[in-house]
């Protein structure tokens, strides 16, 4: 019988306890497959970028909010080059995002994905997208404020309310 | 490697062996793959094919240069039939750095009257949004090339990025960027500034040696490229995107009083553009012999949005009020402008869904009035910026597109 070296059952463990995988490739199609997911679901999925000092700016407070709310469904969106994936998993440690969904730009389709999710977004960033029982009912360009997320979540809660 | 990076890769290998098959990303992620952005891979030899975000300028013998960076290293070479067959690639910079090619941000190449090559690009630091602006240059016709140098005199570890290369009738060689000096220094002291810097150095002696840096305003945008262009008094003109208030990206310019005396900025766009993000879609400029200023911008403000087109009027000094172009429904975006005596040419961007395509218009009296605008390239992957380029009274669009690779169309 095969043994088991303990260093790797020692790294599984370790992978185990949330050093975050790298993010899932974002192509053209990623977009109606979240939608179909998420269903009738409520989220909020916020694009961003490494390049971009205003999404750094925005991820305290998305941090804040997800440490207070962590059943909210965040989806977070790099639209950097798939090989910054490390880096990538390195903000979101930081800023202790790394357990909610993460996904880059399969950057060679970047204006196609775009487009995908909404011919009237031209990547400026941050950019975010509030879903309500699988309907999008906000798109916000720029930073991020705390009344943004609270007035979406109060609508999120009522509507939770109601089904 | 860092020992996160080791440690990282181990529990991606192990995951890998132990879950063949299965996705690595968290939820339902499919695995990501490494792909660059140009359709090569990173094991080729360099060739324009593969080239990131690629420069083209025509010397005054029509032949056509380019630069543009791979693996770690600046390019140039060069075309004699208008970009049929390239010079093989010569690397500027002979130890590999990294170097900002995607967007707004690419090597740039420039030559004076004498047939000097300037080359200038954006070196990103290990830590995010830092930066240093290098520059070389070749007298030779691009046989050699000089050790790249740091322009920016203060080394801080910061933002100088998004460098603009400009060189006039004269030889005059110029450089402007978005610096964030300001904002470090405030940073240390506790105080807040807002957006970037632009700052500017000149050379007067061929690239050799740069004037100390000089700032010409506060508070820019920080993701925006710059633009340079000369007036009919051989005087650099740089336009860029600004930041007016608390949050509004409106578009800036400024003329020079001397060449080493920047004028007012005065404010060119006014669409009132309330956003705290980073647009990444900067402007451009062309300015004729007479001096008027052909503008064309983005800003997506409610009211006012999509591509526009502005002129300032040397005779009159003032701004013809700005026109909208482009199909906004079909995300037209990155406009290039470029002018021969009183004929205007504008190209743009757009994506219908299907097919990334670049549009045209024309103008025949100064940007007054405009022909119908026409579809004159599409591409069925992924596509650069357009850029329209001069080769004496002939223009040409200038395309670098995943499938095609660098095309070179006519558009006369």
């Amino acid at each position: 019988m095969r043994t088991v070296n303990p260093y790797w059952l020692f790294l599984l463990l370790m992978c185990s306890f949330g050093t975050g995988a790298m993010p899932a490739s974002f192509d053209q199609g990623s977009y109606q497959q979240i939608l179909q997911q998420k269903q009738q679901g409520s989220f909020i999925m916020v694009l961003w970028s490494l390049d971009c000092p205003p999404c750094m700016e925005e991820l305290p407070l998305l941090t804040a909010f997800h440490k207070q709310n962590p059943a909210v469904d965040i989806i977070m969106v790099s639209t950097d080059e798939p090989s910054r994936g490390e880096e990538i998993v390195g903000v979101m440690k930081q800023n202790r995002l790394l357990d909610i969904s993460h996904w880059v730009f399969e950057t060679s389709q970047e204006q196609r994905i775009r487009y995908s999710i909404d011919p009237q977004w031209y990547g400026e960033l941050p950019r975010s997208y509030f879903y309500l029982a699988g309907k999008r009912v906000a798109a916000i360009s720029g930073r991020l404020k705390k009344t943004d997320l609270d007035k979406w979540l109060e609508a999120s809660s009522k509507e939770k309310a109601k089904s | 490697m860092t020992g996160y990076n080791r440690y990282y890769k181990a529990c991606l290998l192990l995951l890998l062996a132990s879950f063949t098959g299965n996705v690595l990303a968290s939820g339902d992620h499919k695995q990501h793959t490494k792909k660059p952005v140009s359709s090569c891979d990173v094991a080729q030899a360099a060739s324009v094919k593969c080239a990131l975000a690629p420069s083209a300028v025509f010397d005054a013998s029509g032949r056509l240069w380019l630069a543009w960076a791979y693996g770690g290293h600046v390019y140039v070479n060069y075309s004699d039939d208008k970009g049929k067959s390239f010079s093989p690639a010569l690397a500027v910079n002979r130890i590999a750095e990294e170097i900002s090619a995607r967007g707004e941000n690419r090597p740039k190449i420039a030559l004076d009257q004498k047939g000097a090559i300037y080359v200038s690009w954006t070196m990103p630091l290990e830590k995010r949004f830092t930066g240093h602006i290098r520059f070389s240059y070749s007298t030779d016709g691009g046989y050699h090339f000089s050790e790249p140098v740091i322009v920016n005199d203060n080394w801080d570890v910061t933002g100088h990025r998004f460098d603009a290369l400009g060189v006039n009738r004269q030889g005059d060689v110029y450089i402007a960027w978005l610096d964030k000096r300001d904002r470090f220094k405030a940073a240390k002291s506790g105080e807040k500034y807002h957006g970037a810097a632009v700052y500017f150095s000149w050379s007067d002696d061929g690239g050799k040696s740069f004037k100390p840096d000089k700032k010409i305003i506060d508070h820019s945008c920080e993701c925006c490229r710059v633009i340079i262009d000369f007036d009919e008094k051989d005087l650099p003109v740089i336009l860029w995107r600004n930041i007016y208030g608390k949050d509004v990206r409106d578009h800036a310019i400024v003329n020079f009083l001397s060449k080493d005396t920047p004028a007012k900025p005065q404010r060119v766009s006014f669409d009132e553009w309330h956003i705290d993000a980073c647009p990444h879609h900067g402007p451009d400029m062309s300015i004729n012999d007479n001096g008027d200023y052909h503008l064309v911008w983005f800003n997506n403000a409610a009211a006012r949005h999509g591509l526009f087109y502005a002129r300032h009027d040397q005779a009159s000094n003032r701004m013809i009020e700005a026109v909208q172009f482009g199909d906004f429904s079909k995300a037209a975006s990155h406009a290039t402008v470029i002018h021969r005596e009183n004929t205007v040419w504008l190209a743009w961007k757009q994506f219908d869904g299907k097919e990334e395509s670049v549009w045209l218009q024309k103008s025949t009296d100064n940007g007054d009035s405009w022909q119908q605008a026409e579809k004159i390239a599409v591409t069925a992957g992924s596509a650069d910026y357009p850029f329209l380029i001069r080769d004496k009274d002939q223009v040409y669009l200038q395309w670098q597109t995943e499938v095609e690779g660098f095309r070179l169309i006519s558009v006369n």
